[in-house]
């Protein structure tokens, strides 16, 4: 060992370092790989329909969707602040874009509008947090109402149909037999990935959401980093809105409120994984399949649909009491 | 095991001191009195009674502890905020008797020889009286009355300056006449030699030495807490001419701060003392641009200079250590490395990649440089004592080779070892040429390691002494011979 402790070889809770602390410490980034791996082996061996590719095929592309919200929430999450409003931007969005072609508005431009709501949304939830300081899950709960009314008004609260072929073809079309709205929410996980552990601006997120006060006496421009999430965040999610247009081919204005739950469950059980108690986009991805081949294995169990938010909500809670616990053992 | 065959003695009406580095088991013998900790073995009598471990209501046994967190809500008032451990004198969903609850504090304020307006809301105590509505509220938990008590006082005055410290030892005296026994938590030798009868040391664990405050010399205590000699407690400031201007302030004002002009030179080591509240301490953050100021500006190697964030200021090269490390200095659940590398990710970015690996060892290399026990860069920082902690801090702004190191109580909730090494620190910088400017209540630390001290009264500067004239004595004189010049015009 390198300097010898002028107290006496007792600081305040550092434990003896060695190989067995280190390797138990990666271990617990990684366990929610682990746990995964092994959900599947069991479930291949309960169920036949696990051994085929089509099933895996099926489950993937069912959650394309919910990882690309979970991806765009870990933005916001990042840097300590919440982002309620981004599943009712994504539907407000789509309604818009898709009423605007209905309207004879060439595709490029209501896409831009489409856009434009986005960066909007996301300048006013930025006003109200960063600006005036209102605890952002109480403004972004807001705006996510405010939005579901809006969505309401321009859809006249009926589902909304067609969606130009365009757009069906940019989220349905296939690559390697799997649709692109797939290869995009991963390529969103690789940027991600980039931005988060590559870049300094990932880590001066982590700081800023680990102590503002601190970020800022180090010089990270805390307040503009916070407002830059904040409009990344709509944006994105504008994009995703005019992805989902594509996706279903039609526009529920109701939709918003089933995408609340899930993204942001997998963005905080995803937390405790590869970068244990920090949000980011690998874990994220590996949490949500984690919840759909548990969620799949029970429905293909014979259990009922209401099983989903009940299977969410118990896995969520006991990943994040375990992180805890393992995070206050370690200290 | 953090405490191996400790024993010590307390008597009633005793102020007994606790020194030892952190790390040595105090806290570990201060939980196991009050039923946090289960010891493993051994025995304790109070006044006569054994003690049944693990202690189930330290209160009712008797025993009461101040922490330096008091744990006081700003939001409500005094009343509310000591009633709160005593169910406000009545059942959890009966009504409160404020009148009962109004004479019961007011006598034993008037024991205590204290008085705190009880209406009052908690955010506009000082320091010094939040610690004092600690020592009521452990009072009324004991049972309203002193004697056959013991009370265990936590480090009170690490974060207050001298003359409120003085007030709290005061208090303990108070409480300890009453009958009570008090044992005294603290990093500051000079108040154990004012307040306290007799002192025990501890290290590893171990009670080492117990003596008369009278009978033992201070290097004589800091031997037996570091098991080693302690040749001095600081260093002195570097005996070499002084280069040209770093920083000049012309008529800078604050919200409290007005018109201060003051100049450090390059290598030059300048302390700022004051009474709380008196303004001096916006001054680390209106030069560091933390704060806009509200009138005058400041020059950087005599060049007008304005910050709009401190991100500003730190790319001028002005280092500011801010005085409360676990709310502006670090982040504790990032790792060493994380918050020593932060300042220079930048300069780590190379084609568009952060060079994790380089980072890791620049973090190793710096880490042992400031000797951060354990020098393992991966570790949260709540892992690591103050001492460490606040050795991260220096070495995270030190490794930027800043122009100007602003300090602001660079040795508040750090041991005596540590605090040394953080202090030579500052020196070596000063050395190569940077100004340090040291905030401090601690006016002996003042008197050692500056070059000169300036005094702050209600936002003015008042007084300047010398090397020459400097000893605690005459700082705490100047800061109390304003004092009573300013209660005289009020």
């Amino acid at each position: 060992m390198a300097a010898v402790d002028p107290d006496g070889g007792h600081s305040r809770g550092a434990p003896i370092p060695n190989h067995a602390a280190r390797f138990s410490r990666r271990l617990e980034s990684w366990l929610l790989v682990i746990a995964l791996l092994i959900l599947i082996a069991v479930c291949m061996i309960l169920f036949p329909q696990f051994r085929t590719s089509a099933l895996f095929i099926a489950m993937i592309n069912a959650q394309s969707l919910t990882l690309l919200l979970a991806l765009c929430a870990t933005v916001v999450l990042r840097v300590g602040d919440f982002d309620l409003s981004i599943p009712q931007t994504m539907v407000a969005t789509a309604a818009l874009v898709v009423l605007l072609t209905k309207a004879g508005l060439p595709l490029p431009f209501a896409s831009a509008v489409g856009l434009l709501l986005g960066l909007a949304v996301g300048a006013l939830n930025a006003l109200l947090v960063v600006r005036v300081g209102v605890d952002s899950f109480v403004a972004t709960l807001g705006s996510f109402t405010a939005l579901s009314g809006i969505a309401w008004l321009l859809t006249d609260n009926r589902v909304i149909v067609g969606v130009p072929p365009v757009l069906i073809d940019l989220a349905r079309g296939r690559l390697f037999n799997l649709p692109l709205i797939t290869w995009y929410a991963w390529a969103l996980m690789a940027a991600l990935w980039y931005l988060y552990e590559m870049t300094p601006l990932g880590k001066y997120m982590l700081f800023i959401g680990g102590n503002r006060n601190a970020a800022r006496l180090c010089g990270i421009p805390v307040q503009g980093i916070r407002v830059g999430a904040y409009i990344a965040s709509g944006v994105l999610a504008s994009l995703i809105g005019i992805l989902f247009t594509g996706y279903f081919g039609a526009v529920d204005p109701g939709a918003g409120s089933q995408f609340m739950l899930q993204p942001f469950a997998a963005a905080f059980l995803g937390a405790t994984a590869v970068s244990v108690g920090r949000f980011n986009s690998v874990g994220t991805a590996v949490a949500l399949y984690f919840l759909t081949v548990g969620i799949t294995g029970l429905q293909l169990f014979g259990a009922q649909t209401w099983v989903t938010n009940v299977f969410y909500g118990v896995a969520l809670m006991v990943a994040v009491t375990a992180a805890k616990l393992a995070g206050s053992l370690r200290r | 095991m953090a405490l191996e065959d400790f024993s010590f003695e307390v008597r009633a009406g005793e102020i007994h001191a606790l020194l030892g580095q952190n790390g040595c088991g105090k806290s570990t013998l201060v939980k196991s009195l009050t039923g946090v900790v289960r010891p493993d073995g051994g025995s304790a009598t109070l006044f006569g009674r054994e003690l049944q471990f693990p202690i189930t209501s330290p209160g009712k046994q008797g025993i009461a502890v101040i922490h330096q967190d008091v744990g006081v809500v700003g939001s409500m008032t005094v009343m509310e905020n000591l009633g709160v451990v005593a169910n406000y004198g009545a059942g959890l969903l009966s009504p409160i008797q404020s009148g009962s609850e109004r004479a019961t504090y007011s006598s034993l304020m008037r024991q205590l020889g204290i008085s705190l307006d009880l209406d009052a809301y908690a955010s506009t105590l000082s320091p010094a009286e939040r610690t004092f509505l600690g020592v009521v509220r452990a009072m009324r938990i004991a049972g309203r009355s002193a004697q056959d008590h013991l009370f265990i006082l936590d480090e009170p005055t690490a974060s207050l300056s001298k003359p409120e410290a003085g007030k709290v030892l005061q208090l303990m005296r108070r409480v300890a006449d009453l009958g009570a026994a008090v044992i005294f938590i603290s990093h500051r030798i000079s108040e154990v030699f004012q307040a306290c009868d007799r002192v025990t040391v501890m290290r590893t664990g171990r009670d080492v030495a117990h003596r008369k405050t009278a009978d033992v010399s201070r290097a004589e205590l800091l031997t037996l807490m570091l098991g080693r000699r302690l040749d001095d407690m600081f260093p002195s400031p570097p005996d070499h001419a002084l280069g040209p201007s770093r920083i000049a302030t012309r008529r800078l004002s604050g919200r409290v701060l007005r018109d201060i002009d003051l100049e450090v030179a390059a290598g030059e080591v300048v302390g700022i003392a004051g009474l709380a509240g008196m303004g001096q301490e916006e001054m680390p953050l209106l030069l560091s641009g933390a704060m806009q100021p509200v009138g005058g500006g400041f020059a950087l190697d005599s060049r007008d200079v304005s910050f709009r964030s401190p991100g500003d200021a730190i790319a001028a090269g002005i280092a500011l250590v801010p005085r409360d490390r676990l709310r502006d200095g670090i982040w504790t659940d990032g790792t060493a490395q994380e918050n020593l590398t932060l300042p220079v990710l930048p300069a780590n970015f190379m084609k568009g990649f952060l060079r994790h690996a380089r980072l890791r060892r620049h973090a190793v290399e710096t880490l042992d440089g400031v000797a951060v026990y354990p020098a393992r860069p991966d570790f949260p920082m709540s892992a690591f004592s103050g001492g460490n902690q606040q050795k991260v801090v220096f070495a995270k702004w030190l490794q930027l080779r800043p122009k100007v190191l602003l300090l602001d109580e660079p040795t508040q909730g750090v041991d005596p070892g540590a605090a040394k090494q953080l202090l030579d620190h500052a020196m070596d910088a000063a050395a190569s040429g940077a100004a340090v400017l040291i905030l401090s209540g601690d006016f002996e630390l003042l008197a050692a390691v500056c070059h000169r001290v300036l005094m702050v009264q209600h936002g003015h500067i008042v007084s300047e002494l010398m090397r020459a004239d400097l000893s605690e004595q005459a700082v705490m004189d100047a800061c109390d011979v304003g004092q009573k010049a300013f209660s005289v015009l009020a």
